[in-house]
């Protein structure tokens, strides 16, 4: 556990044992509500997990890394940013998943544009997101986010290595 | 019909689950792989979600709601 996953653990237990001495009732109505919201997330964060292992194995890491290294990169990067539209998923899958592409040597920029579109863009998810704010802002917001997504990756790019 | 609904309601689940099904019948060392590979994902996961679920309902009761 890396030392800021540590600091938030126990500044979480810090802040339960405070509300805890505040106030019993509510910190017992908090934990059954973390309860439900994990239960609830559960089952779907657990697919999208067993699919990425699926997913990884059928497509080896090293493979992918091997396919996009071939094209040009702006090809490279529009494509990993499509592939991220497919949904939304939350950052502690998507930084890991992310992470081990960049490890097995996908190159920064396509990874970058991978990880915010598949943080911010989704279309499985989009009727949810339809139904709580309208088409209209729903489709402006998933196209500006593709579109910024294209230009954070690219302007990495030029940050990080200058070309 | 009862099943029918549990399958529509988590279609999702559902698919993945038969992806698994088809992948140890045809591959199981494939299927293995697939089970390992998302063991760290899990691991990962474990290691952040409580935190943000227990956080995330802490802040809702304890910072007061605006009108």
């Amino acid at each position: 556990m890396d030392i800021f996953t540590l600091l938030m653990w126990i500044g979480t237990a810090i802040f339960l044992i405070v509300s805890f001495i505040k106030n019993k009732s509510k910190t017992k109505q908090a934990l059954n509500m973390a309860f439900d919201m994990g239960k609830g997330m559960l089952g779907s964060i657990l697919s999208i997990i067993f699919l990425i292992g699926l997913l990884l194995t059928i497509l080896p890491p090293q493979g992918i890394a091997q396919f996009i290294g071939k094209q040009s990169l702006i090809i490279a990067t529009v494509a990993s940013a499509a592939f991220g539209t497919i949904t939304l998923i939350p950052a502690f899958i998507a930084f890991p998943l992310v992470g081990t592409l960049v490890n097995s040597g996908v190159g920064v920029v396509p990874a970058a544009a991978f990880l915010t579109t598949l943080t911010m863009v989704g279309i499985v998810t989009f009727p949810f997101e339809k139904r709580e704010f309208g088409t209209r802002f729903a489709l402006t917001r998933n196209i500006l986010s593709f579109v910024f997504a294209i230009i954070i990756s690219l302007t990495m790019g030029v940050i990080l290595w200058g070309f | 019909m009862g099943i029918l609904k549990k399958v529509k309601d988590n279609l999702f689940i559902f698919t993945v689950s038969i992806a698994y099904l088809a992948i140890f019948v045809f591959n199981p060392q494939m299927g293995i792989d697939s089970i390992k590979s998302s063991g760290y994902y899990i691991k990962e996961m474990l290691m952040i979600m409580p935190v943000v679920f227990v956080l995330t309902a802490l802040l809702d009761l304890w910072i007061p709601k605006k009108r």
